[in-house]
C-alpha cells in the first residue's frame, strides 16, 4: 500500500495533510465525495478570507477615495495578478467573470461585435468555427450561437474511439477562423494536444480557444506555451468561491476585442450624443459590481495551487476500474494520459441507478450527459457516471467506489 | 441516508429487467378506421433520458401503449406498471391515474399509495428521493401529452404539480 505523505518539495495526492485544509470533510466524514470535476470542495483559508472581507473591509472597489475602498481595489487588482501568474499570463490579459459560462459568453458575444474585416477577430459568412465533439455546453452554445448570428458554419474534429481529438492537420482549412478545443475533457479525462492544434491553428490564421476549467486543477497551465489565445475557466472548481470565474485573451487580441456587456465600471467616459469611450482590456469586460469578496476570498488558494501536487498514484488505482467486467471506460486507457476523471458505463445498468446505488452506499459520484451531449451522442450514449478526483481524495477512498462498482451490476441484473 | 431498498423494490427491479410496453416499431401517426395512432416524447434534461411513446385509441379507449428508449430502473418499470394499467381504460380514467401517481409523488412517501394504481403503487418509494421523482413521471407525462395530442383538453397546458393541485384542489 502506497505511504502518501507531504514533504517540502512535493505533495502526493491522498495525503492527511491535503485533507485537512478542507473542513468539508470533517463536516462530512461519512461521504466519499468524487465529484470534483463538478465542483470542487473550499479551502477553509478561502472560507475565511470571505468572511474577514464581509466582516472587516467591505466597500467598494475602484470608485471611491477612502482608505478601504483603496485598500479593496489593491486586494482585487492582486488576485488578478495572482491569478495570471498561475496560468502564465501578464494581469491586463486577465478580465473577472461571473463564472466560466459567463467567460465564454462574454468572449463569443464580443467576437460577434468586431465589425472591422481586417482585424484577425472579424467573423465573415461562411467562415468555419470548428470545434472538438468533447466541448462542454459552455464552449459549444456561445459559439454555435455567434455562428448562427454571423453565417458561419459550425464543424467538429474527428475524435478516436477511446473519446481523444484528433484530425486537426486535415480539418483546419482557409476558412477556419476558431478553433475551440478543451485542455482536459470533463468527461473522458483525456488531455488534447493544445500545442500541436495552436500551432496548425495559428499557421491557418485561426485563433485558438481553449477551455481548462478541468486542467488548471490537475496541471500547471501555461497559456503562453500552449499557444492559448483565449480562455475560460472558473474559481470553484479550484477549491474558490462559486460566483466567480476568469477570461483570458491574449494581449493584443484582448485589445481589439470589443466589450459587449455594458454598464459602469467599464467606461472611461460617456456621453449624450457621442460614442462612449470604453476601458482597455481587461477592465472593459468588467461592467457593474464585481463579485468582490469571491475575487478576494480566491486569493487564500493561490498557495495551494501552486503547489506541484502529484496526482499520479491516485489516477493509477483509480484506472483499476477498467479490469472490472462489464465496465467500459469512456476515455483513454493509460493513466499517463489522463487526469482522475473517470467516466463509465456499467453494462446493462443505466447511469442514474449506478450513480444512486454509489449515493446510498455513501459515495458521490455525477450521472448524467455530463453538459457535453454532443460528446456523448458520438459514443452512442445518452449519458454516463463519472467518478471525478481532486488531491484531498484519499487511497481508500478510491477503493470503496472500486469495490462498489465491481458490486453493483449484480444487484440490478439477475442472476449476476 | 435513504434506504436503497426503499427505492428499488424487487418488484421494481423485475418490471425494470423486462418491461411491458417496450416496442422499436411504431405504427404511422394518425387514424385508421377508427383506430387512431398518437405519438408523443418526454425528456429528461438532466440526465438526458428520452421515451418516445405511440398510444393506440379506439371510442376514447387505450386499445395499446407502446414506448421505445432507455431510461433508468425507475423510469423502465415506471413505464412498465403504467403501460400495465392504461392499457383498456379511457382517456378520462387514464388521465385519472397520471394525476393520482403524481398526487403520490408529490407525496414524500407519506400515507397509503392509491388502490388505483396496483403494482405501480411499489413506486411510492420514489417519492422520498426527490431527485428520483422526474425518472418515475417521465412515462406518465409522455402519455399526459399524448393524450391531450389526442383531444383531451381539460388539462391541457404545462404539467404541473402546482396547476394539478388548484385544479383538483385536494
Amino acid at each position: 500500500m502506497d505511504k502518501t505523505v507531504c514533504n517540502e518539495s512535493e505533495w502526493i495526492a491522498g495525503a492527511p495533510e491535503i485533507r485537512s485544509l478542507f473542513p468539508f470533510f470533517k463536516n462530512n466524514p461519512d461521504l466519499t465525495y468524487l465529484d470534483s470535476a463538478a465542483t470542487s470542495q473550499k479551502l477553509k483559508g478561502v472560507i475565511e478570507k470571505g468572511y474577514e472581507f464581509y466582516s472587516i473591509y467591505n466597500a467598494p472597489v475602484s470608485r471611491s477615495a477612502y482608505e478601504l475602498a483603496y485598500r479593496d481595489t489593491e486586494e482585487f487588482e492582486k488576485t488578478r495578478e495572482e491569478i495570471a501568474s498561475l496560468i502564465g499570463a501578464d494581469c491586463e490579459e486577465v478580465a473577472f467573470t461571473s463564472s466560466a459560462t459567463g467567460a465564454f459568453n462574454i468572449l463569443a458575444n464580443s467576437l460577434g461585435y468586431v465589425e472591422d474585416p481586417r482585424s484577425p477577430l472579424y467573423l465573415a459568412e461562411g467562415d468555419e468555427i470548428l470545434l472538438s465533439r468533447s466541448e462542454h455546453n459552455s464552449v459549444l452554445l456561445p459559439l454555435q450561437e455567434l455562428a448562427r448570428r454571423r453565417g458561419c458554419t459550425l464543424k467538429f474534429l474527428p475524435m478516436s474511439e477511446d473519446g481523444q481529438v484528433e484530425g486537426w492537420q486535415d480539418a483546419i482549412g482557409e476558412k477556419t477562423k476558431i478553433v475551440a478545443v478543451s485542455r482536459l475533457s470533463n468527461v473522458t479525462g483525456a488531455f488534447a494536444d493544445i500545442p500541436s492544434i495552436s500551432k496548425a491553428a495559428h499557421a491557418a490564421g485561426a485563433i485558438v480557444i481553449s477551455d481548462i476549467c478541468q486542467a488548471v486543477a490537475h496541471e500547471k497551465i501555461d497559456v503562453k506555451a500552449l499557444g492559448i489565445d483565449f480562455t475560460g475557466f472558473s474559481a470553484h472548481k479550484i477549491y474558490g468561491p462559486t460566483g466567480l470565474g476568469f477570461l483570458y485573451g491574449r494581449k493584443d487580441l484582448f485589445d481589439q476585442l470589443p466589450a459587449s456587456y455594458f454598464g459602469g465600471s467599464m467606461v472611461d467616459s460617456a456621453w449624450e450624443n457621442r460614442q462612449a469611450v470604453y476601458k482597455s482590456a481587461p477592465w472593459r469586460f468588467e461592467a457593474g459590481t464585481q463579485p468582490v469578496a469571491q475575487v478576494i476570498a480566491m486569493q487564500a488558494a493561490f498557495d495551494f495551487l501552486k503547489k506541484g501536487i502529484s496526482e499520479t498514484a491516485l489516477t493509477e488505482r483509480l484506472m483499476q476500474a477498467s479490469s472490472i467486467p462489464h465496465v467500459r471506460i469512456l476515455g483513454p486507457l493509460s493513466p499517463a494520459r489522463r487526469a482522475p476523471i473517470l467516466s463509465f458505463e456499467v453494462e446493462g445498468v443505466h447511469p442514474h441507478d449506478v450513480a444512486q446505488f454509489m449515493a446510498v452506499n455513501g459515495v458521490a459520484i455525477r450521472s448524467g450527459h455530463q453538459c457535453a451531449q454532443i460528446l456523448h451522442r458520438s459514443f452512442g450514449i445518452p449519458s454516463s457516471s463519472r467518478a471525478s478526483l481532486a488531491p484531498y481524495n484519499e487511497p481508500e477512498e478510491v477503493d470503496r467506489f472500486l469495490d462498489l462498482l465491481s458490486g453493483l451490476r449484480s444487484y440490478f441484473i439477475k442472476g449476476e | 441516508m435513504e434506504d436503497i431498498s426503499e427505492l428499488y423494490k424487487e418488484t421494481i427491479l423485475e418490471a425494470s429487467r423486462d418491461p411491458h410496453g417496450k416496442k422499436e416499431v411504431f405504427s404511422e401517426e394518425g387514424s385508421k378506421g377508427n383506430r387512431q395512432f398518437i405519438h408523443a416524447a418526454g425528456f429528461n434534461s438532466s440526465c438526458g433520458d428520452e421515451v418516445e411513446m405511440e398510444v393506440e385509441m379506439e371510442d376514447g379507449v387505450i386499445k395499446g401503449l407502446g414506448w421505445r428508449g432507455d431510461g433508468c430502473a425507475i423510469c423502465t418499470s415506471s413505464l412498465s406498471m403504467m403501460t400495465d394499467l392504461v392499457v383498456g381504460k379511457s382517456k378520462e380514467e387514464a388521465i385519472g391515474l397520471f394525476y393520482d401517481f403524481l398526487n403520490m409523488m408529490n407525496g414524500k412517501g407519506e400515507g397509503k399509495a392509491p388502490a388505483s394504481l396496483g403494482d405501480a403503487a411499489a413506486l411510492q418509494g420514489v417519492s422520498k428521493f426527490p431527485m428520483r421523482i422526474k425518472c418515475a413521471l417521465l412515462g406518465w407525462t409522455t402519455l399526459k401529452e399524448a393524450l391531450e395530442k389526442g383531444g383531451w383538453e381539460q388539462f391541457s397546458g404545462t404539467c404541473p404539480i402546482d396547476a394539478f393541485r388548484s385544479k383538483k384542489g385536494k
